[in-house]
Parts: structure tokens; sequence; C-alpha cells
């Protein structure tokens, strides 16, 4: 694809986006009460925060800031998921439906279709959430400013953000396998993203493992670590969260060919 | 005239697992699965110029929307190959899209909940139309299809008719060169009906569109194709003109009339009195109704003993209608031979 | 009908097979959908491991927080999560999808029947959710996370009895607030929302002990502390006596509260209905 080719898709794609956002907007009451319900769900994390650290002052060097920090992180991470590639979710209804013909008689990528065919208002929620949750946490905790820390952050942002697109849509996939998929392994697999809230220091052995390879700990912990200046070695895996994120993006790549190519009946 | 779109030797063959019920049934699958093989399409050929208009028909699961869809890129072919303005649908999806459109009748390709033009737009803005062709272009289907009033309403918020409308200029903004419909008239009222009808047949004319239409309603096909398409259990079974499976299976006529003494019981009268027609005389009250083979008997022959046998008040022939006909193609009580069935009296007593 | 549930006031059998009926009804439906129900149980059993987690670094400095040991407070956290889920969202998307499907005005014969059949549902329901949340935290918390058994059987039978008291409450709860969906069309945030606050008031994010004096205020004078905080404190032996007394005492009067503020919420609502058409 040549680079206008790519500017008129992403064009097109932000777009679409928009076209869903005016769609969730025209149910006026049900958008805002969506929102809020998602404020106040998110912030029940936030809340035991606020209620453990009245208690404990500190754990294993970790001050409430610091983990208030984490959890920014990790909801805006969740935010644009929502906002700009909510629909995995939708997949294996429009697989079902009939829908995924017309995706395939349009001369746009599939995928960028299938993205932008809903988008989760709640999104704005977590944003907001996160904002100020990172915010607050950014102006008391010890971090260690330097020329690069924004510039980390906002990676880490984008990565993790790739890497829940990415998870999202692999595990939503599974609809051009078996039909009947529905969406309850997706969403149990999403929700591992609360382990990723708090420092890895305190999950031991199997789980702590099990939280690194889901790259779960690249969403937000190993960033923190160089953002906070603290932690061994291990700290420069902060900077590896965009090759984790590249690889599975290349992984979510090559199911989705296969699994498009199984729909169209490649094979047999 | 170029051919726009070619099907050669289609075939397309699904594997469906072959599964007994119970939780048995499904560990058994699990372990050694069972397939059997299904053909939905097999050895479809046809040739489609440009600018013409065919009606594809079959009963339903005689391979239509499969074969549809081989043609538009949706599914790969099991083997033979599908070309449509030169493009192997499933190889360049993309380049092949462009000069594509798919009305799909039950399903809309509008956004549900925001204003018709917006829907407009970013299809435009899907299919990378130009600005200027696109202004163009939208304003000559709002004029034509009337969308005035109903550009800035919600999809959902559309009747029926309303939304086909939509569909259609949705479907021919960024100016396909060949356009499938499938079943876009169900559920239609025969004023909307007629109204879509005119449309495509001037789509037809002013832009050189090559339509492929599959339906049901015999109505969209007399009226929209002269050319007819028929496959049943896989396989094509006829490809020619519309107007020649009317005259070659329209032999079967009736005449209708209304007796005007109801004491009398007419439908014996009739039947001694055309005896040597064989006919079939079916009654309902004062009317009569007799069905004749009119290769072998013309109706005035068949009028003229009626009016002599019964006090008849009010006559009526009857043509067997292009819905009857097919009904009977579906239904396999009509056979389609390579030639035209040969004159009664050529092969009586003959045997194939 | 109207004598048998004059009857039914008096304690006789027919109108209550009828609820019986009810809930063996969605209990069966539960079942069929027991896949789905144990993936939703699972994703609030993940949060269940985080806190244990945090709790057991936070123990690791100190041995007791505001009289909680660490066995308490793992126990605390395990029982708390299996008591919230005993009542889910259940009874508010059931209602949900009736009002959606019209369904509901075959419900609405009496105000009184009608909470007590979304009662029934609830329960069949919550037999289901229940049981498989209570054997994922059984299961979970006797092998790997070492939950500690009540001190006798009296603590266990007033545990049993809290539970009971407790569960009618967050049933009328969500009753009453799902009530809302008769003004909206989609009662999702509601129901997100209406879990959270439930979550951080009935003590089972954190016991209410330990949150910080304005959250505790609120939480004290609140319906909800009696869904998880009192059946859990008389269990770990932190409520007895006449303590224990005092708070069942408590949880019956605000059952009584929230059953009338229900039919007088639920009355506002069928006229709304009514109004509506249906």
């Amino acid at each position: 694809m040549g680079h206008g080719r790519v500017r008129q898709v992403l064009r097109t794609y932000v777009r679409m986006q928009l076209a869903q956002l005016q769609s969730g907007m025209s149910h006026r009451g049900d958008f805002w009460v969506t929102i809020v319900g998602v404020i106040l769900q998110q912030s029940v994390s936030l809340v035991f925060l606020w209620v453990f650290f009245s208690q404990v002052t500190e754990l294993g060097g970790w001050s409430v800031w610091d983990m208030a920090i984490l959890q920014g992180l990790v909801l805006l991470t969740m935010a644009f998921p929502d906002l700009v590639g909510d629909g995995s979710w939708q997949l294996r209804f429009d697989v079902n439906q009939g829908n995924f013909d017309r995706v395939l008689v349009r001369p746009m990528p599939p995928v960028m279709q299938q993205a932008a065919s809903r988008t989760a208002g709640a999104g704005v929620g977590n944003l907001l959430l996160g904002t100020v949750a990172l915010g607050i946490g950014l102006s008391h905790a010890a971090v260690a400013w330097a020329w690069w820390s924004i510039p980390l952050m906002v990676l880490a942002v984008l990565s993790g953000t790739v890497i829940q697109l990415s998870i999202n849509l692999i595990t939503n996939m599974g609809v051009f396998w078996d039909p009947g998929a529905n969406t309850a392994i997706p969403t149990l697999v999403s929700r591992m993203r609360e382990f990723a809230k708090f420092p890895l220091t305190i999950y031991d052995g199997a789980l702590r493992i099990f939280v690194t390879i889901l790259p779960l700990s690249f969403l937000a912990y190993f960033p923190s670590l160089l953002l906070l200046d603290r932690g061994g070695p291990e700290r420069w895996l902060g900077l590896a969260s965009p090759l984790v994120a590249l690889l599975l993006a290349s992984i979510a790549a090559v199911l989705w060919r296969i699994g498009v190519n199984k729909y169209q009946g490649v094979g047999h | 005239m170029a051919d726009i779109v070619v099907a050669d030797h289609l075939t397309r063959t699904f594997r469906r697992p072959e599964r007994t019920g119970g939780l048995r049934g499904a560990l058994r699958h699990l372990v050694r699965p069972q397939w059997r093989t299904v053909t939905a399409v097999e050895d479809v050929s046809f040739r489609i110029g440009a600018g013409e208009s065919v009606a594809y028909i079959g009963p339903n699961g005689a391979g239509k929307s499969t074969t549809i869809k081989l043609l538009t890129g949706i599914l790969v072919p099991s083997s033979g190959v599908a070309r449509v303005c030169d493009i192997e649908p499933f190889r360049e999806r993309q380049r092949n899209a462009r000069n594509i459109s798919v009305v799909f009748g039950q399903r809309t390709q509008l956004w549900w909940d925001i204003p018709v033009t917006d829907s407009l737009r970013l299809l435009g803005d899907i299919y990378a139309v130009p600005a200027a062709t696109f202004r163009a272009t939208l304003d000559n289907l709002v004029d034509v299809l009337d969308l005035g009033p109903l550009l800035d309403t919600p999809a959902r918020q559309l009747s029926l008719g309303q939304r086909m409308r939509c569909d259609l200029a949705a479907a021919l903004v960024h100016e396909p060169r060949v356009l499938f419909l499938d079943e876009p008239t169900i559920g239609l009222d025969v004023s909307v009906k007629a109204r879509l009808r005119e449309f495509i047949a001037l789509m037809r004319a002013t832009r050189e569109l090559t339509v492929v239409l599959t339906s049901h309603d015999l109505g969209d096909i007399e009226e929209l194709c002269p050319r007819l398409i028929m496959i049943d259990k896989a396989r094509l079974v006829y490809d020619g003109s519309f107007a020649e499976v009317t005259d070659r299976f329209g032999w079967r006529k009736a005449v209708r009339v209304t007796v005007a003494d109801d004491a009398m019981d007419s439908v014996a009268v009739a039947r001694s009195a055309l005896a040597r027609m064989d006919p079939e005389v079916t009654g309902d009250g004062p009317v009569v109704e007799v069905s004749f083979d009119s290769r072998r008997f013309p109706p005035g022959e068949v009028i003229k003993e009626l009016v002599l046998a019964l006090p008849v008040s009010d006559l009526a022939l009857v043509e067997t209608s292009a819905e009857e006909i097919v009904r009977q193609l579906y239904e396999g009580t009509l056979a389609l031979a390579s030639e035209p069935e040969p004159e009664p009296e050529a092969v009586a007593g003959d045997e194939h | 009908m109207s004598t048998d549930l004059v009857r039914g006031w008096v304690g006789r059998t027919r109108p209550i097979n009828k609820y019986v009926s009810l809930a063996t009804i969605s209990f069966r439906q539960a079942i069929n959908y027991r896949a789905a129900l144990f993936v939703n149980i699972s994703l609030t059993f993940l949060w269940v491991i985080v806190v244990y987690h945090l709790w057991r670094a936070a123990y690791a400095g100190r041995p007791l927080f505001a009289g909680y040991t660490w066995e308490d407070m793992r126990t605390y956290v395990v029982l708390a999560y299996g008591i919230n889920a005993l009542v889910g969202w259940r009874i508010g998307s059931l209602m949900m999808s009736t009002i959606r499907t019209g369904e509901i005005a075959i419900d609405m014969v009496r105000p009184l029947d009608y909470c007590g059949s979304q009662l029934a549902r609830s329960a069949g329901y919550s037999v289901v959710e229940g049981m498989l949340g209570m054997a994922l935290t059984l299961v979970v918390g006797i092998l790997f996370l070492g939950i500690r058994p009540p001190h006798s059987a009296g603590e266990a039978a007033l545990f049993i009895l809290s539970l009971l008291l407790g569960f009618l409450i967050k049933s009328l709860l969500v009753f009453c607030i799902s009530l809302i969906m008769f003004w909206t069309t989609n009662g999702f945030g509601v129901m997100l929302a209406q879990e959270a606050v439930i979550q951080v008031l009935s003590g089972a994010l954190v016991p209410i002990a330990l949150m910080p004096e304005a959250l505790r205020v609120v939480a004290s004078v609140l319906p909800m502390r009696g869904i998880v905080a009192t059946p859990v404190n008389i269990y770990l032996g932190h409520s007895s006596g006449t303590d224990a007394a005092l708070q069942l005492g408590l949880q019956a009067l605000w059952v009584v509260v929230l059953a009338v503020l229900a039919s007088l919420a639920w009355r506002r609502a069928f006229r709304r209905v009514e109004i509506q058409g249906g």
C-alpha cells in the first residue's frame, strides 16, 4: 500500500470510529449512565488503594502514590482499546449473523473494519480516571524525572494499548473455528489486567511467571521501575514494551489471516 | 460486448462434521471426527456481458447464495475460476470490491443510528470516491430516488421501503460496474417495488450497469431481467432468455367461465362436452376452469365448445403465469431438457 | 386469586408453591448457563487473588490490622467474595429483559406478588451462582489460601442466620435500584454502579473497621454492611454475644425497611409502566 493509501485507510478508520461514537451518543441517557457506571466500577480499585494505604504506609517500598501511577497507566491502556478498537468483541456476532460478509465486500482491510465496528463510550471513563490517577500519583511520588520520563510513559501507554488490542483480537477470533464460542474466555483473559495494577513483587512463584508471560507486567510495572528508579536490572524490561507489543500484534495479524482464510473456505 | 462476469466451471464444496448427538457423540467427534462433503455449487459456468441484467434463480438451498459469494470474493472456489471485470474476486479482493456492489435485501449496509447522509459520506470515504465525483453522484441519486427528505433521518427510523431506496443509493455511491442484488424486494409493497425496478432499469440504461439479481419475486425478474440462469441442486439447469421459458412451458392454458345457471352440474357437462380434448376440469360454485394443452387444441376451439355446452355469463383466458412455471421448475414437475420439448404428436408412442 | 394471597399471608402452602416453582425454573435456567456463570464468578475471583497477595505483603510487616490477624484477613477476603457472589446482577438483568420483552405484563398482578416472584427468581439463580461461588471459594480457599473454619457450632449457626438476612438485604437493595430500569432503557451502567457501591459499602472490599473515618461512618449507617461485614465478623468471632445479637437485629430491621421501600418504589414504577402501556 502506498503512502497515500495508508493515509486514506487511516482517515477512513478514524471516521468510522467517530460514526460509532456518534451512534452511541444518539442514545443520550444511556451514554452517560454507562460512562458513570464504568467510572464507578473502575474507581473501586482506586478506593481500595486509598483505604488500604490508610492502614499500610508502604508495601515493599511502594507508596500509595507509586501504586496510583501503576493504576493510572493501566487504566489508560484500557481506555484506548475501548474507544478505538472495540470491534473485536463484536466479531462473534458479526460472523454468526453474516455481517462479516459485508466486511469482505468492501475495499478496506477487514481487520480495520472490524475494529471500527464498535466503540465503548466507557473508554471515556477510563481515560478520565486514568489521567486523574496518573496525575495524582506523579505529583506526589518520588519520580526520578529525566528528559525521557514523559516519552517513556507515552511509549508505555501506546505499547500497552497495542498489547490489549492484540490480546482482545486473538481471544475473540475463536469464532472462526467454533461458531458457538462466546465471549466468556476473552472476557476472562482481558480481566486479568487487574493483576497489572499492582507491583509484580507481591506475587510469587508460578503466579509471577504467569503475570509476566501474559505480558501484563509490561503494561505498567516494568516501565514504572524505570520511571521511579527502583528495582534491579529487570527495570530495563520497561523499554521492551514496544517489542512485546510488536510481537503480539504480529501474532494477532497471522492468526487473523488464518481465521479469515478459514472463513473464506481456503483449504477445502 | 466484453464479458464482465465470468463463471468458469465453478465448484464449491464444504466439509460438514458428521455428528451424532449427546455426550458420546461429542466425545467421538473430538477424538475421531467424521466429515461428509457437501457440494454447494458444481461445475457452474456462464458469462455475463456489460450492461446485461440477469436473474439468478433456484429453490432454496440450490446454491444461489454460494455462487454469489464466489463471485463477490467472500468465498474461494474449490475449483474453477471466477472473474469479474477481469479480476479474480478472491485473489484481489479489495481491487474487486471497488468494481462491485452488493445489496443484501434483509440487511442494510447503512449505519443504524446516524443520519443517512452520514452513512453515505462514510461510504464515500471507504470507497475513496473523490469529493467532486461523490457530490455529483450523490446529487443525482438523491434526485432520482427522491431521498431529499430522508437524508437527515437515522436509518433505524426509516420504513422498509425508504431504507431500501437509501440502500440502493449507498450501493451506487462509488459507481460500481456490477451490482449484485440479493432478494432486494422482500417485504416491500407494490408501489415501492415498482419504483425500485424503474430505478434499476434507469441505472442500466444510463450507466451501463451490469445487474445480477437473485429473487423469488417473479415480478422483479419479468420486469428487470431478460436473461434467466437457474441453478438447482448445485448444478446449472438453465441459461437463456426469460421469454423463452414462458414460451416453452406456457403451453398449459385455462379457460375460466362463470355459469349463469347454478342448478346444473357444470363440471360434468363441461367434461363430457370437451372429452376429446382430455382436459382438466375443476369447479367452484358457478365458476368452472378448464385447463388444456394449447399446443394440441387452440383456445378458440375450447371456448367454442364450452359456450355451446354451458350458459356462460363471463369468460376469461388464463395464461400460465411465470410464477407457476418457475414453481413447477423448482418442484421438478417440468423438466428442463436441452432441447425444447417436442410436439406431442411427433413423439406419440415414442420412448425416451 | 385474592383469597389465595390472603391465605398465603397466613402461611398456607398454595401461593408459596408458586414461588418455589419460580425459583426452580430460574434454578434450571442457571444450570443451563453454568459455563457462563462460572466464568463470571472466576472474574471476580481474580480480584480476590490480587487482594490476598496485597494483604500478605502487608502482614509481612505487622501482625494485626484493626484487630484482624493474617489468618482472619485472608478468611475475610475469601468469604466476602463468596457471599457477594450469592446475589449477582441477575435480578436486575432479568428485570431488564422482562421489561424489554413485555413479559413483565404477566408478572404485574400485584406489587407484593411481583416483588415476591423476583425474590424467588433471584433465589433460584443464587442457588446455582452461590453454589458455584461457594464451591470455588471453598476449594481455592482451603487448598491454597488457608482460610479457617468457624470456632464453634454456635458461631456457624449465627453465621448462617446472618447470611440469610444479608441475602435478603442484598436482594431487596438490588431490586430497588433495578427499578431505575423502568426509567432508562439501558440498565447496564446502573448495574455496574450498584455493584461498585455495594462492594465498597458492604465491607466486601475491605473490612469496615479498617476504613478511613469518613467512609467508615457512612458504611456504618447504611444497610449494605449487613450483606458481608456482619456475617463474616460473626464467623470470625469479631462480633459475638450481645454485639452479634445487636447486629442481627439491625439486619432484620433493614430487611423490613427495605421491604417497605421496595413495595413503595414498586408502586411508582408500576404506575409508570401502566402509563407507558407496558
